[in-house]
Order: structure tokens, then sequence, then C-alpha cells
């Protein structure tokens, strides 16, 4: 049984007058900045082996991603309509918790950006929401069947889904042009690897904008200003899309060098196998109605494809890091989320509270920024570049011994 | 009885489908690059050899006819969901 909700969340919800503007603007411009680091930090997803392979220069990849993710984001609204659907009890999220599972989120995709590491930004979102969820309502709210089906199954599936497909293509890949010349084999894969991967990012851009457009529209109906049955204003979509093209713009260059160097040496036969396998296991599992997360189904497509080519080799440490991420991110967001719920709960009101855990959340998302900056520098410039062993402090988790 | 439980989370023949599509692209698509970089290869020999160009043009045009429907039936896929 579900407890009932304490007094001071059921009127946030319940009665809408009481979610202040300043409660809403905030709530709104946090779920904007999460879609800023979901599309910084899966640029990589896309672009990753396309930049590692050099089939386009990484200023002009993370261009292409960004209007892709942009143009994905108009694509479709079948996502958006909710947030954690069938894992937590819909009618019991209030604003407040859909702004701690955002806090919780963003600080843990900047903590996996901070260590190089590949993580999903959906599964940080559902983990931050489930937190926050916890904190406010108990742990009778959260639907734990709804984590096994939509979370925990599918992460376990999606790495070995598109690992066997990209493991099956690099070795025909390599096996039906190996009498060719490598000139030509290189130019022929590298515009397919182009196609693919840009294929991938739209559907980036189509799944993960709508789950920011879906917390907006929920928080402007949990706040009296939306109708329950109106459509998702276009004001909505367009600043959703173009949060998320913005943060793919920035570039997340150390996921990118993490994924496009750091897994395997990727050759343009491997990085067309792993994103055409990508591309297929995400549209295909979408349209059966699966939420596979992108970060794993393309990190296992670059693990397929390292195995795939002979002699090829999978750097496993940087593998047993990203999996060890993967396995962390939905307790680790949870456990941010019924944080940052807790701190809102501090304040003598929500309003309040939200611009307390903002001010705090910033300040937790300058620091990341200032240690990222001092360990381990990555740019566009250098992001192709083979890892110096440097054997000082700060060696990103991402890289390999 | 390990099949029994799993079905009641994971709809199984969705999963089969899926497995499917991923085994066709992966087969399908370096098959069809294969074709164009072929078709690279017969051009250059063509021009060296000052043949015709034909053969490897129809290589290109097939491969990237493949290519291009396979991301057709991507895009299908992504807006009729």
């Amino acid at each position: 049984m579900v407890k009932p909700l304490p007094r001071a969340l059921a009127r946030c919800y319940n009665d809408p007058v009481h979610a202040s503007l300043t409660l809403i603007v905030i709530v709104v411009a946090t779920a904007v900045f999460f879609d800023f680091t979901n599309g910084f930090h899966d640029t990589a997803n896309a672009m990753a082996t396309t930049i590692a392979t050099r089939a386009l220069k990484p200023r002009v990849a993370v261009a292409l991603a960004s209007i892709l993710n942009f143009v994905g984001a108009f694509i479709s609204v079948a996502v958006a309509a909710t947030i954690a659907s069938g894992i937590v009890e819909q009618n019991l999220v209030t604003v407040p918790i859909v702004f701690a599972g955002l806090v919780g989120a963003i600080v843990w995709n900047l903590v996996t950006w901070c260590f190089s590491i590949p993580s999903s930004s959906s599964h940080a979102l559902i983990g931050g929401v489930i937190g926050a969820m916890i904190a406010a309502v108990g742990s009778d709210a959260v639907v734990w069947s709804g984590i096994l089906a939509k979370v925990v199954i599918p992460a376990l599936l999606a790495p070995f889904i598109c690992g066997g497909a990209a493991y099956l293509a690099t070795r025909l890949s390599f096996g039906l042009t190996r009498n060719l010349s490598e000139d030509h084999s290189s130019r022929g894969f590298r515009y397919g690897q182009i196609a693919s991967s840009s294929l991938v990012a739209l559907a980036h851009g189509t799944n993960d904008a709508q789950k920011t457009m879906g917390v907006v529209t929920l928080t402007l109906i949990a706040g009296g200003r939306l109708g329950g049955d109106e459509a998702i204003p276009l004001w909505v979509k367009v600043v959703c899309a173009a949060a998320i093209a913005a943060g793919t713009f920035s570039g997340g260059w150390r996921v990118i060098k993490t994924l496009g160097t750091r897994v395997t040496d990727i050759e343009a036969a491997q990085g067309f196998s792993a994103e055409a396998g990508a591309s297929t296991t995400i549209l295909a599992s979408s349209y059966f109605g699966f939420s596979l997360s992108t970060t794993q189904v393309v990190s296992g497509g670059i693990m397929g494809s390292g195995l795939g080519k002979t002699g090829g080799v999978v750097h496993w440490r940087v593998v047993r890091n990203m999996v060890a991420a993967w396995i962390l991110t939905l307790p680790a967001a949870a456990a941010m989320g019924a944080l940052a719920h807790e701190g809102v709960q501090v304040f003598p009101s929500d309003s309040a509270g939200v611009v307390g855990v903002a001010i705090v959340g910033l300040a937790i998302a300058a620091g990341l920024f200032w240690l990222a900056q001092r360990t381990d520098h990555v740019t566009a410039g250098n992001v192709i570049e083979p890892d110096l062993p440097t054997g000082r402090a700060g060696t990103p988790l991402g890289a390999p011994a | 009885m390990i099949f029994a439980s799993l079905h009641d989370y994971l709809p199984l023949d969705d999963l089969l489908k899926i497995l499917v599509a991923c085994i066709a692209v992966a087969v399908v698509a370096p098959s069809a690059a294969a074709l164009v970089i072929t078709g690279f290869e017969s051009q250059a020999n063509a021009h060296h050899s000052g043949h015709s160009r034909l053969a490897g043009d129809l290589r290109i045009a097939l491969g990237v006819a493949v290519i291009a429907a396979m991301i057709a039936a991507g895009l299908y896929t992504l807006i009729n969901r």
C-alpha cells in the first residue's frame, strides 16, 4: 500500500495555486539544464566512432549530431507523455520530486562525465526520481517490477544484442573487403559510418529530448499553468530541442575520447559496423516499445566491433569501469535525488527549497567542471590523440591501464 | 520455468524480432558497403585501363540504394512507433 502524501507535498500537486511561478521557472530551468547535460554527455553515442576514424572532423561531427538531435526532437512525441512511467506511482509525483530527481540525474551525469565514463542519462533521471520518491513518499511508491522490466533487463540485454550484431558486421566487413585496396575500403566505410551515426543522432534526439519535454509539461500541469488535456506547447518543444542540440554541440569530448579511442582501436569498418548495429538495435527496440539506453547499446556495439576484428583488442579495464558506472547509476542518482529532496524540505517553502538546492547544485556543477579542467583537459583538438602515460593522479577512469 | 518468468517482464516474441532485424542489418549493411567499395575499385581499374566505368557505377548505385532503403526503414520505424 502507498502511504498517504505528506501535507507539504500534497499541497503542491493537489492545489496548483501553491506551486508558485518561481518554483515552476526553476524546475523548468533545471529540466532544460538536464537536457543540456544529456546532450553533451551523449554526443559520443553517435559521433565517437565517426570522430575516431576521422570520417568527420570533430567539430563537423558534433555540429551534425547537434542538428540531427534538434530535428529528431520534433519527429514524434510518443515518449513525451510520461516521466518514469510504470516505475513510480505517477499520481504521487509532485513538482519538488521532479526537481529533486532532475538534480540527482544532473549531478550523476556530471560526475560520470568528469571521470570520462559513458553512462545512461535516462537511467540517471529514473534513478533520481526514484530516490526523490522514496524520500518523499516511501519505497511503496516505487514499482519495483517496472524497474526490473524497464531498466535492469534492457540494461543486461542491450550491450549483448548490439555487440553481437556489431561483431557479425565487423567480421563480414573485413572478410568481404580483404582483397580490396585499403584506401577504397576506408572511404566506403566512412561514408556508411556517417549515415549510420546520423541515424543514431536522430534517434537520440527523438528519444531523449522528448523525456525533458515530458518533464516540463508535467511540471506545467502540476503547477496549474497547463491543462491536463492540452498538447505540449510549441515553446516547450523548441526549448527542449535547442537545449539538447546545444549540449550536443558543446562536445562532451571526454566521453567521446573514451568511447572512440579507449575501448578499442577503431578502424572505419568497425565504426560502420558498430553504428549500424547500434542504430538498428535502438530503432527496432523502440519500435517494439523497449526503452534501451543509447549509451549501453553503442558501447556494446564498439566492444563487439573490437572483438570482431582479427587481432582486435578490447581494453577490459575501461569496460569494467563503464559497467561499474552502469550498475551504480540507478542507486547513485537515487541517493542524490533523495538528498536533493531532503534539502528542499529543510526550507520553509518549496519555492525557497528549490532555490536553495539549485544554488547548491550549481556550486557542485561548477566544482565538477573545474575538476574536469584540472585532471584531463580534452578538447576537439586532442580528442583522438592517444593517452600519454603520465603516472600522475587524475588519470580518468575511462583511460586504459 | 526461467523462460516463463522472463516472459512476464519481456515479450520474447518481440525480442526475437529485434534480434532478427539486427542480424539482417549485420549481414546486409556490410554487404552493401562492400558492393560500393568494389564499385570504387572497379572505377579506378577502368580509369587506368581505359575501359567503361559502367560496372563500377552500377555497383555503387546498387550498394547506395540498399543503404538508402535501410535508412528509410529506420526513419519509418522512428516516425511510426
